[in-house]
């Protein structure tokens, strides 16, 4: 009977460990943990082109995560209040006082800036502590992008730099359906903003006349072509506003050069485009050899060239071209074989450019084609695409053609 | 046998079947979720492109679709509703979708609206695109309407959360959704719904 028992017993104490192996191999963490989701704070843009002395917005934005453990409706987490440190280097400043330059999104719920302080930070930064808060349940955003603020920036010194986020000081809080006590979203990663402050030397720059390189940088001569002018046409012997350039070095690093006159020739490219010719001396640009510029017309989409001869969209990262000599017997690249293709005429600052051919600009072509708008010739105007000195349905098509054109390069 | 023999029997037996009762409630408890039938959420995403001013068109992304299992196919359609009056001169439409979600077919304009300038379904970027130029006076939209300005089929490959979401160019400035009005060549501002299933096993 004894053995029995003992045997029942060994049986029983079998059957109870090999439950608690099956248990222990199943997920059984219930407890709470120290945050209710992991969120992303990040800015936007991720880049900026600032010229000196301009000002531009950069946005903080919060992807508030998954609510941990939670399935179905409604399992992202809603955002009430950021603690945030935003650093930058001294190509920047916050103007004025801090609280001026930063303005909460009421939009995404958010109802006053608590506090935006400057303090100094390492490496000579500066770092802005903010708190955006708000103090209801109201009109709370879960999701991803939620535009939580804006901050002003001005550029006061040329050069390049980053914009950045201080995870160790960014906290956010947020309202958990799950939990009246567990409010605290971890802030499980951080993205900034790469910026470069250029001198354009005022904001309508003119073109420069070719005056003779000083010597002590690398000097690009070029050949281009814009893809609806001929060597004929009456309003397309200058370009007025002249072409701006952005020269890009092997170490990523970028200058900007604008209001650079290019000048018709009585040559043609093989489609018919008059060729036009230019030249600018690299000023504090160091670079010689694989370098890729871009080159942005008045009323053109910007294009990159990375390669001597280039015919059709550039793709691939840097540049090609070589040997920039710091004298005007430089060596010449031709572009003119993808000329720059127009239609970038507004934005939501009407005629100033975006870098977009969109729905904006054909509209405002399309209104300048119905009043006809002309030009005397040899003037400039910005809806004139063929260089006829007015704005007629040839614009409009020509228009098309570049959105069809870009777009099928995009997508 | 006697009574205390009973119980030395009995009670193990009894103990061996609440051991196996608890292990098998706990099992089904911790595995309910697997079990679940295919559940279904429509979550809308709000989003207004401009905060200063009060919206005038209302772009939504719906399906009116009942079966999303996976493997099954569902119609998407892009519907705009004018608050008022509208002749519009521009619409630029892009919708994001996962491709690893989705695999999306049929792309066509809505009924009653003009040919696209452009149209695709971009695998390179993962974009539904549908770009409208119109000619003339624009396209008129009275005060109410609705139209479906573009519509597709999209497959659903594997459970999880799909989402077709109208860019509105804050992520890629190149994909911004806009509305641009004939007499002022401005973008109107508009809200968004977007199309958010939650996929299950």
């Amino acid at each position: 009977m004894k053995n029995k028992l003992g045997i029942i017993t060994i049986l029983i104490l079998t059957v109870a460990l090999a439950a608690g192996l099956v248990l222990i191999n199943r997920n059984q963490d219930t407890r709470k943990s120290a945050h209710f989701a992991e969120a992303k704070m990040y800015l936007m843009p991720d880049e900026l082109l600032f010229q000196k002395g301009g000002e531009e917005l950069v946005h903080i934005y919060v992807d508030s995560g998954d609510i941990i453990g939670a399935s179905g409706t409604n399992q992202k987490a809603k955002v009430q209040n950021i603690q945030t440190q935003i650093c930058f280097s001294d190509n920047l400043e916050i103007t004025g006082e801090p609280k001026d330059s930063v303005n909460y999104v009421a939009s995404s719920g958010f109802e006053q800036v608590a506090l935006a302080r400057l303090e100094d930070g390492t490496n000579g930064k500066k770092c802005l502590s903010l708190a955006i808060v708000s103090d209801t349940f109201d009109n709370l955003k879960s999701g991803d992008g939620i535009d939580v603020a804006t901050i002003k920036f001005k550029a006061v010194k040329v050069g390049e730099g980053t914009i950045s986020i201080n995870q160790e000081k960014s906290v956010i809080s947020g309202e958990n359906a799950a939990s009246d006590s567990d409010k605290y979203i971890k802030v499980a990663n951080v993205a900034g903003t790469n910026f470069s402050v250029v001198d354009t030397g005022g904001p309508e720059p003119t073109p420069e006349p070719t005056s003779p390189p000083t010597g002590n940088w690398p000097v690009l001569k070029f050949k281009m072509a814009f893809r609806d002018i001929d060597s004929g046409a009456k309003c397309g012997e200058t370009i007025s506003k002249g072409v701006s350039i952005i020269a890009l070095g092997p170490d990523g690093s970028k200058k900007e050069y604008n209001g650079i006159n290019v000048v018709r020739t009585e040559a043609s490219n093989s489609k018919g485009n008059a060729i036009y010719e230019g030249m600018v001396e690299l000023k504090d640009f160091s670079f010689a050899d694989k370098v890729a510029i871009f080159v942005k017309g008045p009323r053109d989409l910007q294009w990159k060239y990375g390669e001597d001869k280039q015919k059709e969209f550039y793709d691939k990262a840097g540049g090609t071209l070589s040997g920039l000599t710091k004298g005007a017997d430089t060596k010449t690249f031709d572009f003119s074989e993808f000329p720059l293709i127009p239609g970038d005429v507004t934005s939501d600052v009407e005629g100033v450019q975006d870098g977009q051919i969109d729905g904006r600009d054909y509209s405002y072509v399309k209104a300048a084609a119905a009043e006809r708008k002309t030009v005397s010739a040899g003037e400039f105007l910005a809806t004139d695409f063929d260089g006829d000195c007015g704005t007629y349905s040839r614009d409009i098509n020509a228009l098309l053609i570049s959105i069809r054109e870009k777009q099928e390069q995009l997508y | 046998m006697n009574k205390s023999n009973v119980l030395k029997y009995v009670i193990p037996i009894i103990a061996v079947l609440v051991i196996a009762e608890s292990v098998y409630l706990v099992n089904s408890l911790i595995s309910s979720k697997d079990s679940m039938s295919k559940v279904v959420d429509i979550v809308g995403q709000d989003y207004v492109s401009d905060e200063t001013s009060e919206e005038k068109v209302m772009l939504s992304v719906v399906s009116d679709s009942e079966d999303y299992s996976v493997g099954s196919e569902v119609t998407v359609n892009v519907l705009m509703v004018s608050k008022e009056e509208l002749l519009a001169d521009a619409i630029n439409l892009y919708v994001s979708y996962d491709p690893a979600m989705t695999e999306l077919s049929d792309l066509a304009a809505g009924e009653g609206m003009p040919k696209p300038t452009f149209e695709k379904i971009s695998d390179k970027k993962n974009m539904v695109v549908m770009n409208y130029y119109i000619e003339d006076n624009g396209l008129a939209f009275e005060p109410g309407e609705g139209r479906i300005l573009a519509t597709f089929k999209a497959k659903i490959l594997k459970a999880g959360v799909l989402n077709f979401d109208l860019s509105t160019g804050i992520e890629d400035k190149d994909s911004a959704t806009m509305i641009v009005e004939n007499s002022t060549s401005e973008a109107v501002p508009f809200s968004v719904s977007n199309l958010r299933v939650e996929v299950l096993e």
